[in-house]
């Protein structure tokens, strides 16, 4: 069993995992998904709005913004806890636009919006805007906005062989592969990174006889990608615990019977 | 309305990328180029920033004109 990263930063992360059965892999995915606890912005008291938007397009708009997610609220945090954000603008003489990077926090403050340049609502002179919004810690399973990943995804690794070398369809193929990574190369048909194949067939369907594409088993890409509240990386490891601890309270429960 | 905070299919940010893809749009960049360049990569958030169509903009105007009377009242 061997897991080997393939390219990772803050926002995604790509592993090549091997000698696991796609079960358990998937059900890494879904708790990556939809367990993993990260705050949003829930409940929302409008104090002043006299913009064009309406309080309930203005407050569905604040929860879907990816709010971040400091550690401690990650490891001992419970469903519930919550931290006010105030909202506070206003437009002089000229229409204006109010970007999330306007919403903070004064009772903590690395809980802020993910992204400082997200448009909430736009302001004509002489509106104004001013909120309380209340971010509570949740899960992707009760409602999206709570979701840590925009992208879970396990696929079969490919295996992409080649037949015949020498074929003369070599420039066709070469020219149907949507992620390009087929190429002829000295008048030999090569691939170049067939861990990008998307499995459209395209090719084996123009020419079957000097090329195959087969998924392997037992051995996977996974990816995912952060919405940006948690990095790509805590949130697997909050996933693999997060697992581990429903695995083990479902153990306990077993041993009393 | 303004533009959607998230994608909805996928839900990954996209009301971020929005003013940058149509300043981009604007200075000559193909649209295709200028999706590429801003890494949405997945065709249900591309079809979010290029279908986009701000309501917005064509209301605010109104809200504006309301400003201007109130000012000319209240110097009458």
């Amino acid at each position: 069993m061997t897991v080997t990263k393939l390219a990772a930063d803050k926002a995604s992360l790509n592993l090549r995992i091997k000698g696991y059965d796609l079960d358990m892999i998937n059900a890494l995915r879904r708790f990556c998904l939809v367990e993993v606890p990260v705050l949003a912005i829930d409940d929302v008291v409008i104090l002043e709005n006299s913009s064009l938007m309406y309080d309930e397009v203005l407050a569905h708009r604040l929860g879907l913004i990816p709010i971040v997610t400091p550690h401690k609220y990650l490891e001992g945090g419970e469903d519930g806890v919550q931290v006010m954000l105030v909202l506070d603008a206003r437009a002089g003489t000229v229409t204006r636009t109010i970007y999330s990077g306007e919403l903070v926090s004064a009772e903590d403050r690395e809980v802020k919006p993910a992204s400082a340049e997200i448009p909430i609502a736009e302001l004509a002179p002489g509106q104004s805007i001013k909120l309380e919004a209340y971010a509570k810690l949740g899960r992707g399973k009760v409602h999206a906005k709570w979701q840590a990943t925009s992208k879970a995804v396990a696929k079969p690794t490919p295996v992409v062989t080649i037949k015949n070398a020498s074929t003369a369809k070599r420039e066709q193929l070469e020219g149907i592969c949507p992620v390009h990574i087929l190429a002829s190369k000295d008048s030999k048909l090569v691939v170049t990174n067939p861990l990008e194949c998307t499995y459209c067939m395209e090719c084996e369907k123009l020419d079957p006889d000097s090329i195959s594409i087969k998924e392997s088993k037992d051995d996977y890409i996974f990816s995912l990608e952060s919405v940006g509240s948690v990095d790509a990386e805590d949130i697997l490891m909050a996933g693999v615990d997060i697992m581990m601890k429903d695995f083990k309270d479902l153990h306990s429960r077993v041993d009393v019977i | 309305m303004l533009v959607p905070v998230r994608c909805f299919s996928c839900g990954s940010v996209i009301g971020d990328k929005y003013e940058k893809f149509r300043d981009l749009v604007q200075g000559g960049m193909k649209e295709d180029e200028a999706l590429d360049k801003l890494e949405i990569k997945r065709y249900c958030c591309r079809r979010m920033v290029l279908s986009n169509f701000n309501v917005m903009d064509q209301l605010i105007p109104y809200a504006e004109s309301v400003y201007r009377l109130k000012l000319q009242q209240e110097e009458d």
